[in-house]
């Protein structure tokens, strides 16, 4: 009876132990993975990093930092139809949110500004999606559309408004040919 | 004389470690977690449940081949090492539906409490199915429900808070409940003192940035550049509040105050920015941070609310019988 309490806390024993252990291990984690630049971080990186990325616990915790969001801007593109012509003028995301859960709206803000920041974002990943979306289309060219988020004193003053568009940059990003996707 | 001092200090010392072992017990292994993890349960179930019901809208220009990032394309953005979750998009046909489904029904019996742990590691798969696939989407929400469901898939609170009482259970419960505080604190601590980097932190301006922001704002908020005061001041404040929130938040007369700041916070960026999941999602873990009695004074009337309706809807007229034939018998479940 005596060894099998023994065992039983034994046993208990060994469990709390290693419950400990990955306890430990996790909050070293958590509180290293922002601070992931740092000595300590980059000599325990071989045991978190596989623990961190892949549960995708590796983050920084920036929300609105070091400053709120960058400024309005859009991916613009124009297409190109069969007899030559650039018809059309299309912005992505819409300006006005036509979404009713505004989420829908948020994931394409998001998405067009990591597309114009990669390398290949407009050639291997939206062009190819928009050339689908546009059967006739031959040709799509596409641009950066910024705003600047105008001064409070300006809009105290009167002088500018929110989305006034006074101050508008479009750059040119790259031109895409369809016939190769469209097969 | 030395030895004697030798001897007394390594008393002391074991003396210091078993107490520090002994807190360390009590604070992961022993606090009374089970009401709240309940509580957050349905909340969370509730919440995910409209978050990847949304998602499922746009399955197809996300996470498909034909949208926006084909799967080939999704180490552009990174080191795909060690994202395993990421590599059974190649082996399931129309991957994007099948987690698309199992995120919307997971995510109901989480929060109906059915096989609540096998529903919260199912939905922690999926979700990190999705972060892995499409990580130009992954942002605020995204990141902390990571967290929030291992807290589940940790304590797994059962249908009913009579249940399953044991010695792991209860310690897990609690192990799940910390973790769940620690992980709050945390990401306000690092978000404040990130934004201490910021200019326009220090400046007083970014609730203004945010409001301006065309793109961002939900609404016309242009009025409110005539109450700058107003506008510096709630800038200062959040600031403040964020570093601050790890070393109020214990403090027993500070706890309801600064979780209330938080929810006001919240309910502004889910308001003016059109963040509702977000919003919800970092209000909602702050039932980690509420009394055990009072999470069962919530579960407790809810309870009763839900009985009530439900016996109006199928019983009607004949509700006032039965309401005294079945008084105080109500079984406290969720």
């Amino acid at each position: 009876m005596k060894a099998i309490r023994v065992q039983k806390n034994l046993k208990r024993i060994g469990w709390k132990a290693g419950l400990n252990s990955l306890l430990v291990f996790h909050l070293m984690g958590i509180a290293l993975a922002p601070l992931g630049l740092n000595y300590i971080g980059h000599q325990l990186g071989p045991w978190l990093e596989p623990y961190l990325r892949s549960l995708q616990l590796a983050s920084s915790w920036g929300f609105f930092a070091p400053d709120p969001g960058p400024p309005p801007i859009y991916i613009e593109y124009e297409v190109r139809n069969l007899s030559g012509h650039w018809v059309e003028t299309f912005q992505w995301p819409a300006r006005r949110d036509p979404y009713f859960l505004r989420e829908r709206q948020i994931w394409r803000i998001a998405a067009s500004r990591h597309l114009m920041n990669q390398a290949n974002g407009m050639t291997q990943m939206f062009g190819p999606h928009i050339c689908a979306k546009h059967p006739s289309a031959t040709q799509v060219r596409f641009y950066s559309v910024s705003e600047d988020v105008p001064a409070l004193l300006d809009v105290q003053g009167g002088k500018r408004y929110p989305g006034d568009q006074k101050w508008v940059e479009r750059r040119y990003l790259t031109t895409l040919t369809c016939g190769g996707i469209h097969g | 004389m030395g030895r004697f001092i030798q001897r007394s200090f390594r008393q002391v010392l074991v003396l210091r470690l078993r107490l520090f072992a002994r807190k360390w017990d009590q604070f992961w292994f022993r606090a009374e977690a089970l009401p709240q993890l309940v509580l957050f349960r349905v909340l969370l179930g509730a919440l995910l449940f409209l978050f990847f019901s949304t998602r499922l809208l746009d399955l197809e220009l996300f996470y498909s081949d034909r949208g926006v990032l084909p799967l080939e394309q999704v180490s552009e953005f990174g080191d795909i090492k060690y994202l395993f979750a990421l590599q059974l998009w190649g082996l399931i046909p129309a991957a994007h539906w099948v987690f698309g489904i199992i995120s919307v029904l997971a995510s109901l019996t989480l929060l109906f409490g059915v096989f609540p742990r096998v529903s919260a590691a199912l939905l922690f798969v999926a979700h990190l199915g999705f972060s892995q696939r499409n990580p130009m989407l992954v942002y605020g929400f995204d990141k902390v429900v990571a967290f929030f469901l291992i807290s589940l898939i940790i304590s797994g609170p059962h249908l009913s808070l009579m249940q399953s009482r044991g010695f792991w259970f209860s310690r897990l419960s609690s192990l799940a409940l910390r973790l769940g505080q620690i992980q709050v604190a945390v990401i306000y601590v690092f978000s404040g003192l990130e934004k201490l980097k910021g200019p326009m932190w220090w400046r007083g301006e970014s609730v203004w940035a945010v409001l301006a922001n065309s793109q961002m704002a939900q609404f016309d908020f242009a009025w409110t550049a005539h109450f700058p005061v107003a506008l510096t001041l709630a800038t200062y404040a959040t600031l403040i509040w964020e570093i601050y929130f790890i070393a109020l938040v214990w403090r027993r007369p500070w706890t309801y105050p600064v979780l209330l700041f938080g929810v006001m916070l919240h309910l502004g960026i889910g308001v003016a920015m059109g963040l509702p999941y977000f919003a919800a999602g970092m209000v909602f873990s702050y039932v980690f941070f509420v009394r055990a009695e009072h999470a069962l004074t919530v579960i407790v009337q809810w309870q009763r609310s839900v009985t009530r309706i439900r016996r109006t809807i199928f019983f009607g007229k004949h509700q006032k019988k039965l309401q005294v034939s079945t008084q105080s018998s109500d079984p406290i479940s969720v």
